[in-house]
């Protein structure tokens, strides 16, 4: 086959129309860098032969956006010596059209040819998926697909087959791989791929378990129903003949005789028991009147016992006599030590407190004396003080008033100076006598007056003369000096002081006074720092303390003097004290000792005393005698009563009344039974006739030959799907092994191909394929491996070289081959891709190669010219 | 003179699991159509009375719808009808013949011999010696009392009872249920009514079993009649005429294939079975595929035809021809397929002409398919 041009018009990329012609047979290298065009041609070709005309799902064909397009492609290509030529138009007035040699083929009908000539399918619905493609899908690898080998293997399975089986001739057969799939289809109706039954064939095996446990269950209730109907007849059979014999009756019989004989043995054993009860009586009269006669006879016994009793206590009572004297001795020694302590402790003490009161006394005078001689310089100070006070008091000038007055004045006396420097100067030198006064003062004479402010002289006579001391300053320096002298009188006034002389007389005065009061109060402080008032109120006190303390003494005997301290008396009296109590203690236990010995005396005597009077007695000895023949008679009464008993015990024993109570019980008890069983019997009858009627409507016979009728159907049919399953699982045994033979026999020619490609790429290596003609097995320098455990880059050249050897097999077998490569090769390096080149250009010489790249570089050296799409598709638009 | 129809062996109840399931139940069905027709001929031939001896039931426990339409099948004959316990339906404690009198299903007319004993049919002219299976099997001849039972001089002595004549029914001896072959003579009966052997059979001129009315096995042994028993008077010689009143033959065939006429002459056979048949055969021999196909169809044909057929061909061996093979279109490997199982299948293997015989189907589809796609 070979494609000699290809045109597509709206189509993706491709909005105006664009061909691809004047293809060579052998290798056509299209080269474009990516989004150039060349899958969209790719894919064209595809689309063409792949997608159904009619299809509704080829929107992804329009050129983007553009939803009124109507993709076409046209293909003009030759096979086996007829000329072809396709068109094809999707969505928009969609057509399909093919021209084989002049003969005109439309839509389906184009379509099938091209499906039948290719070796493809066409998708039922929807677009075209791998399962679909067929032989092109071998060989026409895409993008990055070129590494998986088996899927289109296997894809192309069928076509691959057909193809092939004419190189074998008759051996293949036109329809075996149709009827392996149905009986294989047929066989897994039946049974698991592991060949253990299912579906219809399972059910009825489960069916037939399940009818069989119904119908042993059926034929178990059938033998139950028919033991019970058994048992009926026998339960009725005896039901007839205890109805006639009655056999309780003799039971019954039997245990009324039992029960006569108990009744009269029951008799007997009454009367042996009240006869018992009596020799009992007798027995415990006999042991109470002999217990008594016992009694008597240890009276004796105690008269002696009592005797022997007061002995004793008198022997006590005289000891403790004996010992009474001694121990008031021992108390009064212990009570003359304790009053001697006593009273050396009271004159230890009252020497100690003289001694005490005296000293104190002579303390107390010591210090009063140095208290009333501090008293008396005190007393002194306090009037200097006084004094020294009243000076400050008239002298109350303090140190900064005076310096105020004294500043006051240093102004003054400059204000005067000032004053008299710029005063107007009146120089008068008056005759004798003449006089004249100066606002009013007469001057006279010669001098000098000072005019501070204006100045009226009279002239006798004459008139008068106004002198005004000129300019301003003299005016302000007089109210000055009035303001000072004002300021002075006022601090003079204020103190109530002529002058400022005074003041600083009173002032000096003052300090001098300050100091002495200071020193005054200094020694004041020494003598009495409390105060002189304290002080007095001390002295006094003391002396009322010493008084009373003299009257003490005087009132107090003059003690004796005493050698031993109170402390070292005290103890002495602590130890009279404690031994004093000993003795009292010791002699009180004594007396309750010795009246309680008293009493016990006096007790015993009298006990001896009653029971020798009650032995002596005379009706203590006629009872005795009375008691022994009491006794006797007892003893016979006892002994006749028992030989009486035994009598009768024997009696009754001969009769063995457990032996007939026993009797009594078993007759009942059986006559008991049987009746029971009777009743039992009767009611089993009729619950058995009722279970039967219930069981017998149910008709189990009926159902048993119902659930056999269905089990023999169900295993027929189980038989009969094993023998189809055993037939079917011989005939796939032997079809498949037969069509393996066969593809053994294709497998040989392949392997050829593959060889030749595969001895370019690897000299030493070898590919092997199985029996699906799928590449399997990969040696290499006697390392062995799968095909899928080969690299990436492995793989590709490796599916690359089996395509091209399917299609020489293809091509022997006279099939049509085209071979298309979209980017083929990407992952092989450059050391493989030159073996691969040699294997393309030597498949080239038998097959038309379409090789769509985006690496011109790398194929370079392939022998052909490249065909660059991006100028090709710029030529197209010029023209 | 009177006249009596003597019958057995009803069977009613009795399923078949050999069958399919319609097919069974039509036959079930024909159990009751044959109580009927006895009625029919008992009205028709005039009959004083009817004798069941034994075996009315298939089993104890049938259902009361069973006993129902038993005893209403029965309401054609207004006559006394004589029903007599037999192994299968045994006079137990509890049995079908006690449910069926709490059913209230006997009609006055029916009379239940449930006990040993003698039922005098004055009117009729005849005393009835009922010898009842009162347990499932029996070792001793429950007719031995008849030789002790007086009836009156003036009825005739008719003995029912249902078991083996001994030493007459060579299969049957030491079985259970005996009879003595000489009671007749003992018991100075003029018949003695059997059941139990479902085909028709004189044992001596006073003496017969009736058979089953209604076939239901494959035994070739004259079954499906009653018999009318006609007897001038006490001591005379009775007459028995054999009425048919079979609705299905049973038929079983075993034929033998070795060349092609046998199939033509299996076929012209086939053809010729009446509808109302139950058919069974079983084929041995070989046959081309041919021939196989065309035995295939006429065999669906009278399956269609027939009340029931059955065909074991398991014994059939397939022997394809060469245009055999050519007719299948089993080309390349598919023909040595087919070589390679008829070489297995002559060594007996079923499983090979089973496998033969489906890729033969398979191929032959195809071919039909092919020809319709041309």
């Amino acid at each position: 086959m070979r494609l000699h041009s290809l045109t597509v018009e709206q189509f993706r990329q491709f909005r105006e129309p664009f061909g691809l012609a004047e293809l060579t047979p052998g290798i056509n290298l299209i080269t474009g860098p990516n989004e150039s065009g060349k899958s969209t041609l790719v894919q064209a070709i595809r689309s063409a032969f792949f997608e159904r005309y009619s299809s509704s799902k080829m929107e992804h064909l329009q050129p983007w956006g553009d939803s009124s397009a109507a993709p076409s492609v046209t293909l003009v290509f030759e096979t086996d010596g007829q000329q072809w030529q396709l068109d094809k138009r999707y969505l928009k007035k969609k057509r399909c059209d093919l021209l084989v040699d002049g003969s005109q083929y439309s839509n389906e009908e184009a379509e099938d040819k091209l499906a039948q000539l290719l070796g493809f399918q066409y998708a039922g619905r929807g677009a075209s998926k791998a399962e679909h493609w067929g032989i092109p899908g071998l060989l026409w690898v895409e993008q990055g697909a070129g590494q998986t080998i088996e899927e289109p293997v296997s894809h192309a399975g069928d076509h691959l087959q057909s193809a092939l089986n004419s190189l074998l001739g008759e051996v293949a057969s036109s329809g075996g791989d149709d009827v392996i799939r149905t009986v294989e289809k047929q066989r897994e109706e039946l049974l698991t791929k592991a060949g253990k039954p299912r579906a219809e064939y399972e059910a009825v095996i489960q069916r037939s378990a399940d009818l069989r446990a119904d119908l042993e269950e059926t034929e178990q209730r059938i033998r139950n129903y028919q033991a019970a109907v058994d048992r009926l007849a026998e339960l009725q059979e005896a039901h007839r003949a205890a109805e006639r014999d009655r056999p309780w009756e003799e039971q019954k019989k039997q245990a009324r005789a039992a029960q006569q004989q108990l009744a009269s043995i029951e008799a007997w054993q009454r009367e042996l028991d009240q006869s018992r009860r009596l020799l009992e009586q007798q027995e415990a009269l006999l042991k109470g009147r002999q217990q008594q006669q016992a009694d008597d006879a240890k009276q004796a016994e105690k008269l002696a016992e009592r005797e022997k009793a007061k002995q004793e206590a008198r022997d006590e009572l005289e000891k403790l006599q004996a010992g009474n004297q001694q121990l008031t001795e021992t108390i009064d020694e212990a009570r003359a030590t304790y009053d001697i302590a006593r009273r050396t402790l009271d004159r230890a003490r009252a020497f100690e407190h003289y001694s005490t009161l005296k000293a104190r006394h002579a303390e107390l005078g010591e210090s009063l004396r140095a208290q009333e001689e501090a008293l008396a310089k005190a007393n002194k100070l306090k009037s200097e003080l006084a004094s020294a006070r009243a000076i400050v008091r008239a002298n109350p000038i303090e140190k900064a008033q005076l310096d105020a007055m004294l500043a006051t004045k240093r102004q003054l006396s400059d204000a005067h100076i000032r004053l008299e420097a710029i005063a107007t100067r009146l120089h008068y030198d008056l005759q004798e006598g003449a006089t004249l006064s100066l606002d009013g003062s007469p001057l006279q004479g010669q001098g000098e007056a000072l005019l501070t402010e204006a100045g009226t002289i009279e002239l006798p006579a004459i008139g008068t003369l106004r002198i005004v001391p000129g300019g301003t300053d003299i005016n302000e320096l007089q109210r000055e000096k009035e303001n000072l002298e004002a300021e002075l009188s006022r601090q003079l006034a204020e103190l109530e002081l002529e002058s400022v002389e005074a003041a600083q007389r009173g002032h000096a005065e003052r300090e001098k006074a300050e100091g002495d009061i200071r020193r005054i109060e200094d020694q004041l402080s020494a003598h009495a720092p409390k105060g002189v008032d304290a002080l007095g109120e001390a002295v006094s006190s003391a002396r009322e303390e010493r008084d009373r303390l003299a009257a003490q003494l005087q009132e107090l005997p003059q003690p004796e003097a005493v050698d031993i301290a109170p402390a070292e008396a005290q103890d002495a009296l602590d130890v009279a004290q404690k031994a004093l109590g000993e003795a009292e203690q010791l002699q009180t236990e004594h007396r309750v000792a010795l009246s309680t010995a008293q009493e016990r005396h006096r007790t015993a005597e009298q006990e001896w005393a009653a029971l020798r009077d009650e032995i002596q007695s005379e009706g203590f000895q006629q009872r005795q005698a009375k008691l022994a023949a009491e006794i006797d008679e007892t003893r016979q009464a006892v002994e006749k009563l028992t030989a009486e008993n035994a009598e009768k015990q024997a009696q009754i024993d001969a009769a063995q009344p457990e032996l007939l109570q026993q009797d009594l019980e078993r007759f009942s008890r059986s006559a008991e039974i049987l009746e029971r069983e009777h009743r039992e019997r009767e009611l089993d009858i009729k619950g058995l006739q009722s279970t039967l009627q219930s069981q017998g409507a149910e008709g189990l016979e009926e159902k048993r030959d119902a659930l056999a009728a269905e089990l023999a159907h169900a295993e027929r049919r189980c038989e009969e799907l094993q023998r189809r399953a055993e037939a079917l699982d011989l005939l796939l045994e032997l079809l498949q092994e037969r069509r393996q033979e066969l593809t053994r026999r294709l497998q040989a020619p392949l392997q050829k191909h593959l060889d030749r490609y595969l001895g370019i790429l690897f000299p030493d290596a070898r590919l092997d394929i199985n029996e699906q003609l799928i590449p399997q097995h990969f040696s290499r320098n006697g390392e062995y491996g799968e095909f899928d455990d080969l690299s990436h880059g492995a793989r590709e050249q490796l599916g690359l070289i089996s395509r091209l050897a399917y299609a020489d097999l293809l091509q022997e077998a006279g099939r049509p081959t085209l071979i298309i490569l979209d980017d083929t090769l990407v992952h092989s390096d450059r050391k493989r891709l030159e073996p691969m080149k040699r294997v393309l250009f030597d498949a080239a010489q038998r097959h038309q190669i379409l090789l769509f790249t985006c690496h011109p570089e790398s194929w370079q050296d392939l022998g052909v010219e490249p065909r660059e799409l991006t100028a090709m598709k710029q030529e197209a638009l010029r023209q | 003179m009177p006249r009596i129809l003597h019958t057995a062996d009803w069977q009613i109840g009795r399923q078949y699991s050999r069958f399919a399931a319609e097919d069974a139940a039509v036959l079930s069905e024909a159990r009751f159509a044959a109580i009927e027709r006895i009625a029919e001929l008992a009205v028709e031939h005039n009959c004083d009375a009817v004798l069941v001896a034994g075996d009315v039931f298939d089993a104890q426990t049938v259902s009361d719808r069973v006993i129902h339409r038993t005893f209403n099948a029965m309401q054609g004959f207004t006559g006394p009808w004589i029903l007599l316990p037999g192994n299968h339906d045994a006079a137990l404690v509890e049995s079908v013949w006690t449910r069926a009198r709490r059913l209230e299903a006997v009609p006055g007319n029916v009379v239940l011999a449930l006990e040993s004993g003698v039922i005098e049919l004055a009117e009729q002219g005849m005393a009835v010696l009922a010898a009842p299976l009162v347990q499932r099997h029996t070792y001793d001849d429950l007719t031995a009392a008849f030789d002790a039972l007086d009836t009156p001089e003036s009825l005739l002595r008719i003995g029912l009872a249902h078991g083996s004549v001994q030493g007459v029914l060579a299969e049957d001896i030491d079985s259970a249920n005996p009879v003595a072959e000489d009671r007749v003579q003992s018991a100075r009966l003029d018949y003695l009514a059997l059941g139990d052997w479902h085909g028709s059979k004189q044992i001596n001129p006073r003496c017969w079993y009736s058979g089953t009315p209604e076939p239901e096995r494959f035994r070739n042994n004259d079954a499906g009649n009653v018999l009318l028993v006609e007897i001038e008077a006490r001591g005379a010689e009775p007459r028995v005429t054999t009425l048919p009143t079979a609705r299905y033959q049973w038929l079983q065939w075993q034929r033998q294939l070795a060349v092609a006429s046998d199939l033509d002459e299996f076929l012209r056979e086939l053809e010729q079975v009446p509808a109302d048949s139950v058919l069974d055969i079983a084929l041995a021999g070989s046959i081309n595929l041919a021939d196989e196909e065309r035995l295939e169809r006429a065999l669906a044909k009278a399956a269609g035809r027939l009340r029931s057929l059955q065909c074991d061909t398991s014994d059939l061996s397939i022997a394809p021809t060469d245009e055999d093979i050519a007719a299948l279109g089993a080309d390349g490997y598919l023909g040595e397929v087919v070589e390679d199982l008829r070489q297995r299948q002559s060594d007996d293997d079923k499983t090979a002409r089973d496998a033969l015989l489906i890729l033969a189907g398979l191929l032959r589809d195809r071919e039909t398919a092919g020809d319709v796609r041309q």
